[in-house]
């Protein structure tokens, strides 16, 4: 936190500079330092030495180096700043001192942070916008994007320094960190399963901390290893490899901070103490970070004066340099706002009274009485600003009551947190040292349209067995990530999936009797329709592929003979039975028999060369089409005999074609992957052994009740390993990579991968019932997503007999 | 001349300081505007401001506008009691906003030079503030253009550091 030297002259009331005129004659010997030290040259000769001294950056910014980086260039928001960098080596250097970036970053405001949900384009994004009022400077008040998260559940947790820290919500407690500013973002997974109190640099070393508490109830207890005790605090330092460390008080009104969820109110970081509102306690808790020790001070709110008082409306704020309070009456009339006098004496003073326009709020939302009111003060002003949250808009009202400014935003569920961003590009040393690092990576921060697909992962989908929920894995999260949740009149997602298309079997009423049709959907822009065809009775779905030189959808279907019994709905298409069938996606054409009588086949296929590829058990052979020619070919598989096996399939790796198979008792798996497609030459790359105690003992099942399947990801082969309880991530080496509990007994790996898409598509509206967010969709709030994983009853995989991914459901074989 | 202003005194105002330009423009300020110079004010404290404060590297025309600000601000600057002299704050803002955007940039970074060079910390703070958030909207090779600086980079280079950060550059 050191100044830098020439720069520390310039400190507001500089009294160590003497006026040294009395010293007459003694010129300072550091002229370079054109601040301060020139006063010491106020005579006409010294002044032109120093000008003399101190060549101009160039003639078009006649301004001394030093004046132009400390005092220009780090007044520059950060993108603006990075940008500098680029202008010339001198700004380049200049500017990326670690001195300056500190110096940088306390020039930077310190803004009110705004969540919002965006639900309306695609799932479940959050938005995290910082709230500038511009009072000081003059400018409009205006709402800033810093960061958007494109998963479900995740909550922001504090901000200290630039850093964010993200809870996700989906299943227990787990942390990342974030420095949207730079872009970093690595997760925490040693303080996954505790509770977050607060973030914060410890002054006599300089880390980064993380105090945590350790509940009497945890969601789940195995994510922490080892022996933790519960109902203490915990310190973690970011970066280290240690587990939190214990320092004990354990007072059961710890957990009250969290109040019922694991949430826990943010602290107030003042000096090198942590400050919290005890809404029931009326006490204010403070940790002193340095000695790690807690205890208690008054608060200025009287248990029986303020019966109202609400826990929602009350809380601390940093305010002018000392601590303050609000406090809103339950009729959200008035808010008293305190500021703490004395600090070591504990005499708090109202400072303000503000009386809310409550006819003005009314009337400028119009939602009532729904909305919440919150407290902040604009960063170095003496101003307090009431923030008015509700639906769309933020309200700002100074200490008079006077409406300041309204801002919208087009998301939904505006939500001002309590915490403040200061934009910070100072490095940071833990940053590399954390679990899935990524930098200046978009994953946490996608732009809103036209996602470069390339930096979308190609995830594997799972189908949760007893309910329509579909959800894909992130490795690098650790966490299910649900994409969809469809209602019940999906029978299930079809093995097919293209460019972020899904194709689903889904159950219609179709005049007097119910029947079945295919349902095209997008998950991520939730778009979906049905097929406009009256029946595809015994059409079976081989695959979906772009065709490349038309650029449209197609599936290729295979057209079986049926039951004479179920004929009569079956005529009104044209051809043979027993046959291929080519149907492109917004065409209104009927489907177009291509022959091919001996090519059925069903389940995921592969997309490679040009080609969909398919595994063919019996005839132990590969089946591929050529989307071009459309015609089929057979290929050699590696076994050269056809065997029976539980785990088995293709899969693609590095833009070749991979195939694994897993043996009778599932303790290995050969992977081979096809290294020249023309000689159809396969190579064993791979023999994984399963860790089979690691996984039993991991998944706590007694026989081996899982099941198996390979999958790349960013060239990476992973065995996944699923079970009722968790989903493991095997490496190469058989070392286990990742466990990821769920808790979905009846969730299933899906060989189909699912690549997040925002293209749009011309065929789209062109299907029938075309509708987008609505059923098949399920629609969710983002408050409750995390309750992706609960089962809900539906039994839609008993009717569907038509096919089942045998190889890749959960295999009993006893 | 300059003894008997600097003797004399004004209500409440206290000294009268006599500031020279380099062009040998004389500006009669009193004690309380002058002393928002840190300069001045360790000038003052030191007690040779009698002959007058000679600023040889500052222009008239650029002392004006200081003189100006100064008076300007002479209230925000002085002990809370007097009130009377202090401007309003909204008028303060409008002067302040007036006089930095009407500048043309040479004029500017003399003042820049001049409030650094007087140790005046609020108006170096607002006329940095003016040049950096005309930066803020400028592609590195606007400001080159801006400010006549020579690009220095191989276009390897050049093509590392968008890379380094591409999200700050694109638009």
């Amino acid at each position: 936190m050191k100044r830098p030297k020439a720069h520390s002259k310039l400190l507001p009331n500089p009294s160590h500079l003497a006026f040294p005129l009395s010293k007459k004659g003694k010129r300072s010997p550091r002229l370079t330092s054109f601040h301060g030290s020139t006063a010491a040259a106020a005579t006409a000769t010294m002044a032109e030495a120093a000008t003399r001294g101190l060549p101009p950056v160039s003639p078009g910014l006649p301004l001394p180096e030093e004046l132009v980086v400390w005092e220009i260039l780090v007044r520059l928001p950060p993108k603006p700043l990075l940008r500098c960098r680029l202008v010339c080596r001198a700004w380049r250097r200049l500017t990326s001192t670690r001195d300056f970036l500190l110096a940088h970053h306390r020039h930077q405001p310190s803004l009110p942070l705004i969540a919002a949900c965006d639900y309306a384009d695609i799932m479940y994004l959050i938005d995290v916008l910082t709230l500038t009022l511009g009072r000081r400077r003059g400018a409009a008040a205006r709402l800033h994007p810093v960061a958007r998260y494109a998963s479900t559940a995740d909550y922001l947790d504090s901000s200290c320094d630039g850093l964010l820290l993200i809870s996700w919500n989906t299943g227990p407690p787990q942390y990342s960190i974030c420095n949207p500013t730079t872009r970093q973002f690595g997760d925490l997974p040693l303080i996954s399963g505790f509770m977050f109190l607060g973030l914060y640099q410890h002054s006599p070393t300089g880390d980064y901390r993380i105090l945590l508490y350790r509940a009497e109830k945890v969601v789940l207890e195995d994510l922490i290893p080892g022996h933790v005790e519960r109902d203490a605090s915990y310190v973690y330092t970011l970066g280290s490899n240690d587990m939190p460390r214990r320092i004990g008080w354990a007072e059961p009104e710890m957990s009250m901070l969290a109040g019922h969820s694991r949430r826990c109110r943010p602290a107030q970081l003042h000096g090198s103490l942590l400050h919290w509102y005890h809404s029931i306690k009326h006490m204010i808790l403070v940790f002193d970070t340095t000695a790690e020790s807690f205890r208690w001070m008054r608060a200025p709110i009287d248990k029986t004066e303020n019966e109202l008082n609400r826990e929602l409306w009350a809380d601390v704020l940093e305010m002018d340099s000392t601590l303050g309070l609000y406090c809103c009456n339950h009729d959200k009339t008035i808010v008293n706002i305190w500021a703490l006098q004395d600090y070591e004496r504990e005499v708090w003073s109202i400072k303000y009274q503000v009386e809310l326009p409550v006819t003005c709020i009314r009337g400028e939302l119009d939602v009532g009485d729904s909305w919440s009111v919150m407290v902040s003060s604009e960063d170095g002003d003496e101003v307090v600003v009431v923030l008015v949250d509700c639906g769309q808009s933020v309200l700002c009202f100074d200490t008079d009551g006077k409406l300041l400014a309204r801002l919208e935003h087009d998301g939904n569920d505006i939500i001002v947190t309590r915490m403040k961003l200061k934009q910070s590009l100072v490095p940071h040393a833990f940053f590399p040292l954390l679990k899935s690092y990524v930098a200046a990576r978009p994953p946490p921060l996608p732009r809103r349209r036209g996602l470069p697909e390339e930096i979308v992962p190609s995830l594997p989908v799972f189908t949760g067995c007893r309910n329509c929920d579909v959800l894909t894995v992130d490795r690098r999260r650790r966490l299910l990530h649900p994409v969809a949740r469809f209602d019940s009149s999906v029978f299930c997602v079809e093995e097919a999936s293209c460019d972020g298309i899904l194709v689903l079997w889904r159950k219609r009423a179709i005049g007097a009797h119910s029947s079945v049709r295919f349902s095209i959907c997008n998950p991520t822009t939730r778009q979906s329709g049905d097929i406009p065809l009256p029946l595809l009775t015994g059409f079976m779905l081989m695959g979906l592929y772009r065709h490349r030189p038309t650029g449209e959808y197609r599936l290729l279907l295979y057209r079986i003979e049926l039951p004479a019994s179920e004929r009569l709905v079956d005529v009104l298409i044209p051809g043979d039975r027993n046959a291929c069938y080519v149907y492109t996606l917004g065409s209104g054409d009927l489907p177009r028999c291509i022959g091919w009588p001996e090519a059925e086949a069903n389940g995921a296929s592969v997309l490679l060369h040009g080609s969909l590829h398919w595994y063919k058990r019996i005839e132990d052979m590969i089946l591929a089409f050529d989307i071009t020619a459309e015609s089929f070919r057979w290929m050699r598989s590696p076994f050269g005999k056809a065997v029976w096996r539980a785990f088995h399939g293709l899969f693609e790796i590095n833009c070749m074609l991979g195939m694994y198979c897993c043996d009778d008792g599932a303790t290995f798996v050969d992977i081979w992957v096809l290294e020249d497609y023309e000689r159809e030459v396969w190579s064993l790359k791979y023999r994984v052994e399963l860790p089979v105690l690691e996984i039993r003992r991991e998944l706590d099942v007694k026989r081996d009740l899982y099941s198996v399947m390979v999958s790349s990801e960013d060239g990476d082969v992973l065995v996944l390993v699923n079970c009722k309880r968790a989903m493991l991530y095997i490496g190469t080496d058989g070392k286990l990579l990742a466990s990821l509990p769920h808790d979905n007994d009846g969730l299933s790996i899906t060989p189909v991968k699912l690549r997040a898409s925002l293209v749009p598509h011309a065929f789209f509206p062109s299907l029938l019932d075309y509708v987008v967010n609505a059923s098949p969709f399920v629609y969710l709030r983002w408050t409750i997503c995390w309750m992706l994983f609960g089962r809900t009853p539906a039994g839609w995989r008993s009717t569907n007999t038509r096919k089942l991914p045998n190889s890749f459901s959960v295999s009993s074989r006893a | 001349m300059a003894a008997a202003a600097a003797e004399a005194t004004i209500d409440g105002g206290g000294k009268m300081i006599i500031l020279i330009s380099a062009d040998g423009k004389r500006f009669e300020v009193t004690e309380a505007v002058a002393s928002q110079s840190q300069l001045i004010s360790n000038m003052i404290e030191d007690d040779c401001t009698e002959n007058g404060v000679r600023l040889p590297n500052v222009d008239g025309d650029i002392l004006t506008m200081v003189v100006d600000y100064c008076n300007m601000h002479a209230g925000d600057a002085a002990a809370d009691g007097d009130t009377t002299k202090a401007s309003s704050t909204e008028e303060l803002k409008k002067f302040d906003a007036e006089l930095v955007q009407a500048l043309e940039n040479p004029v500017l970074f003399k003042l820049i030079l001049a409030a650094n060079f007087l140790n005046i910390k609020s108006l170096l703070d607002m006329t940095c503030q003016r040049v950096a958030d005309m930066m803020s909207g400028k592609t590195p090779e606007q400001m080159r253009e801006t400010f006549s600086i020579e690009n220095d980079f191989t276009p390897e280079e050049e093509a590392a550091i968008r890379q380094e950060n591409a999200w700050a550059f694109d638009d």
